[in-house]
């Protein structure tokens, strides 16, 4: 069954006839306003920009065949970035010492949802430029004084690009579904979550948000533009024999809801997971291990996100606190030729599906491009926003943010492509036998994750962390292969970059959620298989809470049997579903 | 398509069938069949027994609005259920409560808006179980590092139990919510005078149902509504003033007329701006003072307030944090907040009353308590000297009786008895008139021919509003007391001349204030929300316990008030649009 979708139209004019909007209106007269006052007192800021974001938010889940909630909410939020003294040494250049301790967040002001509301938008607007002007005189003394106290930083650059003013106001529908429908539909899949004994909490949930974004600049850029970002999770739970919290997490993202999957996908996902998550809990814990591994495409994307992503983030650069990995290695080989690393936000889909990274505009008001990282092995560049490097002084538009952080380059659709690759079913018998090379009892294949992390810094260690959630112990002598749990893959960069040793003819794509200095921003991240010829894996935390001590309620026998046989549990899911596919190139949807 | 496939879509043609939401009766049955199946099933080796098991299900729809200056900021409409849960292992004479660290033993958890059998069953099972096993390592905490002294009152009172009544309550509607959020809004001026112009306006309604193992089965209506209008508006120096007018009530259809809330609002407005146009105080000012109006109810709360209310705190030590019983005592003359009981806290011939029951039309009352306890009105104080306390199911040392059914509190926490329909009398009330003639008589010996009158304070959460105010709660930061900064402040001369004055606040202050109380004028009566935590303080401006309190304008035989230097680099630069 498909579910029925619906769709309204924020806007009904073509692009080219969308006029500016009373809010767009009311911001660029507000602005105007504040800054003859700005110029008349002596100091006026280069720069201002307000941004606002009109979010419409929907949320539906059910846990057991309940409903525990089905809403939509609206909330107006604006952002105000506000530079005073020059480019090339504004009130936003980051302190260093103890004067950073008096930096007070950047936030976010709530404004009206109501079109009504013209004199209470105006107000919250005024208030706002007002107070972050009267922060930034104050602080441009201190940046002033920061400067000629501390030693010169290691790699100066201006604090902000100039541009040419953008105009480009796009017509942003905000996409719906038949909420009912919806109800319905995840009543059923959390009912088919909860029927196992084995699984002690579960949840479906649907959520779909829609963003409009505008954008107003001292500089003329008037720029409207946003998205919506649907996502469909099923998610079981429960606690180990030996205390481990065991979660399967299944996650689904579109950008369009009429992708959304039908009822029938989601409880097949459904069973999947629940099945997934007994074999877990049944699944020995794995141990401290080094050697081969190979890391499915999606595990893989995370890792290249995580181990490469953050590290390219240009304006990680210019804090002398962060590790700036790569800084040295533009022009060097970091990686085999045969890979390449791109990020483009201007995807919108990638072989088929939405991506979670594609945007037409950052939060600086400049449009997304194609960015090359590494061209066949090479490290070429970084991810630019507005905040320049000596040898990179333009953005190429991925200066990005969450409501009431200030923009900082950020990856949006990362991709991994290899121009030399292996069939899919031949990178296990590589495993194997770089296995036997390296004189191991068995090799890894990561078959799923749900996220990492890594730190950039100098403080602690530069080294990061893929989070498994399903891996294989392939053996080499020839026993069948083992699932276990309880382990991560850790590591450090570069000594992980030198160990790739082939790309499968596949691509796993990751849509997420990925956090950091300038809040959360959806990203995507995409990736042949890889085999890595060592990387090393360490225990993951475990819980010590016994199981619940009564049996579930109402669980039946026969409910438990159900998911049996309807899987092969004997081997790694992608292993099996994806042999021979043959999916090696790319298709993408650059609309 | 493979044989895999194929399994999946004859699954998948059996579809599941919902199951149907639950009454509330069903729910109060299915409460109860969980207590007796926990109490008698759920133990592990060695534990001391499970002896009180209590479950309360709040099902609450709440609609809130904020709006300014006629606009909508924000609207949300949602259903809140809970599930709380209180488990006590060991006797009633020692168990896992009451003791510092963590407060284990009692727990809570969301439960969906469609309450199913299924849904409910689940939610018990998994809560109980965490709940239990905390209970059982709490109390094996407890045991091995607290020693009780001789006196030890126990933690717990068992075998009173309440059964009914069972009612139902009027669903919240976000609509006239909204309709009133927006229309209070739109009372202020839009003329560039106020820096804040909003409206809170939330309105809850539900059931709690309380069931436990001695057998409470009952249900206690909830029902509030809060509307708050706040403003705030800035003098030539910088000074920031607020105010607000705010009405706590059980249903939007009590509110006054329509035009009688836009004629408050409006005035509300004109005073305020009135007053950043007045003088701030340039000299310390020590002599006496009247508080009238809101005034004199913000001083008995501050100050009176919680030497009424009797839950012990959880005993404060913790083997991981200090040595036991360091600073501890179950003695009620600690020099800091807490309960009085058998001393001094007002004037002879003072007396003061809780009475719960005084007005179930009014958000404050209720006829039983979190604990199903039915509420008692309750004589505290007579002749000003404090006769008995506030009191939950957690017994104090010297009130034998126990329980007055005054447990209030969040379900999932452990309750405590507090303070909600409060009536302070003094045996004999001047008229305003005689009140401000005494005061002048106590002036002369300052050499003063005026006194301070104070007839409102700033209130801290609408100050917090501001982020430039970090004044707002530095109560924080403060070993005592403190009282609002005065928003209504007078230098009333013997003439009969009032000068209103602004830029003052009263150096410390603590509760000995109250017996140096020298006379007493006509009641009035304010209500607010009580923060959840005896003695602690509101964060947010629509939390909290309502809370009634009538009280007589006092004069103070002494108090010091000192000017207060606003920050002048906190003015807007920019005009006001509108101006």
């Amino acid at each position: 069954m498909l579910l029925p979708t619906l769709f309204l139209l924020a806007a009904a004019f073509p692009a080219a006839a969308v006029a500016p909007s009373p809010l767009e209106t009311a911001l660029d007269q507000e602005l105007d306003r504040a800054m003859l006052t700005f110029q008349e007192r002596g100091q006026p800021p280069y720069y201002v920009s307000l941004e606002v974001e009109e979010r419409d938010l929907t949320r539906v889940s059910a846990t057991a065949g309940a409903l525990e909630q089905s809403h939509t909410e609206q909330e107006n939020h604006l952002d105000v970035e506000l530079r005073v003294g020059t480019p090339d040494l504004d009130s936003t250049h980051p302190l260093r010492g103890m004067s950073s301790l008096r930096d007070e967040p950047r936030r976010s002001v709530a404004i009206p949802i109501d079109p009504e509301g013209s004199y209470a938008l105006r107000h919250a607007v005024w208030k706002e430029l007002d107070a972050r002007w009267r922060d930034a005189i104050e602080r441009i003394v201190v940046v002033r004084a920061n400067q000629t106290v501390k030693v010169a930083e290691e790699l100066p650059a201006p604090d902000f690009e100039l541009r040419e003013r953008v105009i480009d106001r796009q017509e942003v529908r905000f996409q719906k579904v038949d909420l009912p429908v919806w109800e319905d539909a995840l009543r059923q899949v959390s009912a088919r979550l909860d029927e196992n004994p084995a699984v002690q909490h579960s949840q479906a949930v649907l959520q779909i948000e829609n963003l409009r974004k505008t954008l107003v600049d001292s500089d003329g850029t008037r720029v409207v533009h946003g998205g919506t970002w649907a996502r469909v999770a099923v998610s079981v739970g429960a606690t180990g024999p030996d205390g481990d919290e065991l979660s399967i997490d299944r996650v689904l993202s579109f950008r369009d809801v009429s992708h959304l999957p039908s009822t029938d996908a989601l409880l097949s996902l459904a069973t999947e997971a629940t099945q997934t998550l007994v074999l877990q809990i049944s699944a020995p814990r794995g141990e401290p291990y080094s050697g081969p591994v190979l890391l499915d495409g999606k595990a893989a994307a995370v890792f290249f996100h995580e181990v490469l992503g953050h590290r390219v983030e240009g304006q990680r650069l210019k804090l002398d606190s962060e590790g700036k990995t790569f800084l040295e290695y533009v022009g060097r080989p970091v990686l085999p030729a045969f890979l390449d690393v791109i990020d483009d936000p201007t995807l919108r889909t990638l072989n088929g599906e939405d991506l979670n990274g594609w945007y037409a505009y950052d939060d600086e008001g400049v449009a997304a491009e194609r960015t090359v990282i590494v061209d066949d092995g090479v490290f070429s560049g970084f991810l630019m926003g507005r905040s320049p490097l000596p040898d990179f002084p333009r953005s190429n538009g991925h200066g990005r943010r969450s409501t009431g952080k200030a923009p900082s380059s950020r990856m949006g659709n990362t991709l991994v492509q290899a121009s030399q690759t292996v069939p899919r079913a031949k990178l296990r018998g590589m495993l194997l036998e770089e296995v036997k090379r390296q004189g191991l009892p068995y090799g890894l294949f990561v078959d799923e994750i749900e996220g990492g992390f890594t730190m950039t810094g100098r403080v602690l260690p530069n080294a990061f962390n893929v989070r498994v959630i399903d891996a294989w112990r392939v053996y080499a002598d020839g026993r069948p292969d083992e699932r276990i749990r309880g382990v991560d893959l850790v590591g450090t960069p570069l000594v992980a970059f030198a160990g790739v040793m082939a790309a499968g003819d596949d691509m796993g794509i990751f849509n997420g959620t990925c956090g950091a200095g300038s809040g959360w921003v959806p990203v995507s991240a995409a990736s042949p298989t890889l085999l890595l010829r060592s990387m090393e894996a360490q225990l993951k935390e475990k819980g010590e809470d016994r199981p619940p001590l009564l049996p579930k309620p109402g669980a039946s026998p026969a409910s438990a049997a159900r998911t049996d046989g309807v899987f092969d549990a004997t081997a790694p899911r992608r292993m099996i579903a994806r042999d021979g596919d043959g999916a090696s190139a790319a298709r993408e949807d650059r609309r | 398509m493979s044989a895999t496939l194929l399994a999946i879509a004859a699954l998948c043609a059996a579809r599941v069938q919902a199951d149907p939401a639950l009454g509330s009766d069903p729910q109060r049955a299915l409460l109860a069949e969980e207590v007796r199946h926990h109490r008698d099933d759920l133990h592990l080796p060695d534990a001391p027994p499970l002896y009180h098991l209590r479950y309360h299900l709040l099902a609450l729809q709440q609609a809130s609005v904020v709006a300014a200056f006629g606009a909508v900021i924000s609207r949300e409409m949602s259903p809140a259920t809970v599930l709380g849960t209180e488990v006590r292992v060991g006797s009633p004479a020692f168990d896992n409560t009451g003791y510092g660290g963590w407060e284990s033993g009692f727990g809570r958890l969301g439960l969906p808006e469609e309450l199913t059998a299924r849904a409910l069953r689940q939610a018990t099972w998994r809560l109980t179980d965490s709940t239990y096993k905390e209970a059982v390592e709490q109390y094996a905490r407890k045991k091995a590092a607290f020693i009780p002294p001789p006196d030890y009152p126990g933690d717990y009172q068992v075998g009173l139990h309440q059964e009914g009544p069972y009612v139902s309550v009027a669903s919240a509607r976000l609509e006239p919510v909204e309709q009133i959020a927006r229309r209070v809004s739109a009372a202020f001026p839009v003329d560039g005078g106020l820096e804040l112009g909003t409206v809170l306006a939330a309105w809850e309604t539900g059931t709690e149902t309380v069931v436990d193992s001695e057998g409470t089965n009952l249900q206690r209506p909830h029902a509030e509504f809060v509307l708050r209008a706040m403003a705030q508006a800035r003098a030539a120096d910088g000074a920031l003033l607020s105010d607000h007018r705010s009405w706590y009530l059980r249903d939007p259809a009590q509110l006054p007329p329509r035009d009688a809330i836009d004629l408050d609002v409006a005035a509300m407005t004109r005073d305020l701006l009135a007053w950043t146009r007045v003088a701030p105080l340039q000299e310390e000012y020590v002599g006496p003072v009247v508080f009238e109006d809101e005034a004199a109810v913000d001083l008995f709360r501050t100050l009176l307030v919680d030497q009424l209310e009797g839950t012990p705190p959880p005993v404060p030590f913790d083997a991981s944090f200090g040595a036991v019983g360091d600073g501890f005592t179950f003695a009620d003359d600690g020099s800091g907040g807490g309960p009085r009981l058998n001393r001094r806290v007002l004037p002879d011939d003072w007396e003061v009353v809780d009475d719960p029951r005084a007005d179930l039309d009014d958000p404050a009352c209720f006829a039983f308590d979190l604990e199903g306890t039915p509420s008692q009105r309750v004589a505290l104080v007579e002749d000003g000297i404090v006769r008995t306390l506030l009191m939950s199911r957690v017994p104090r040392k010297g009130i034998p009786g126990g329980s007055n059914g005054h447990a209030r509190g969040p379900v999932g926490t452990r309750a405590a008895g507090r303070v909600s329909h409060l009536q302070v009398s003094p045996k004999r009330h001047l008229t305003r008139r005689r009140l401000l003639r005494h005061a002048f008589e106590i002036a002369e010996a300052y050499d003063h021919d005026y006194v301070m009158v104070v007839r409102r304070f700033q209130d801290d959460l609408v100050r917090a509003e501001d982020r430039t105010d970090s004044g707002a709660f530095s109560f924080l930061e403060e070993g005592g007391r403190r009282l609002p900064v005065p928003l209504a402040l007078y230098r009333v001369y013997t003439n009969g001349r009032e000068e209103p004055l602004r830029g003052a606040a009263f150096a410390s202050v603590d509760r000995w204030v109250l017996r140096e109380i020298s006379a007493a004028g006509p009641q009035v009566e304010g209500r607010y929300l009580a923060p959840f935590a005896p003695g602690g303080q509101s964060y947010a401006p629509l939390v909290g316990l309502p809370t009634t309190l009538s009280v007589p304008e006092v004069l103070v035989e002494e108090l010091e008030l000192v000017p207060v230097n606003p920050d002048p680099r906190s003015r807007p630069a920019v005009p006001a649009p509108g101006r």
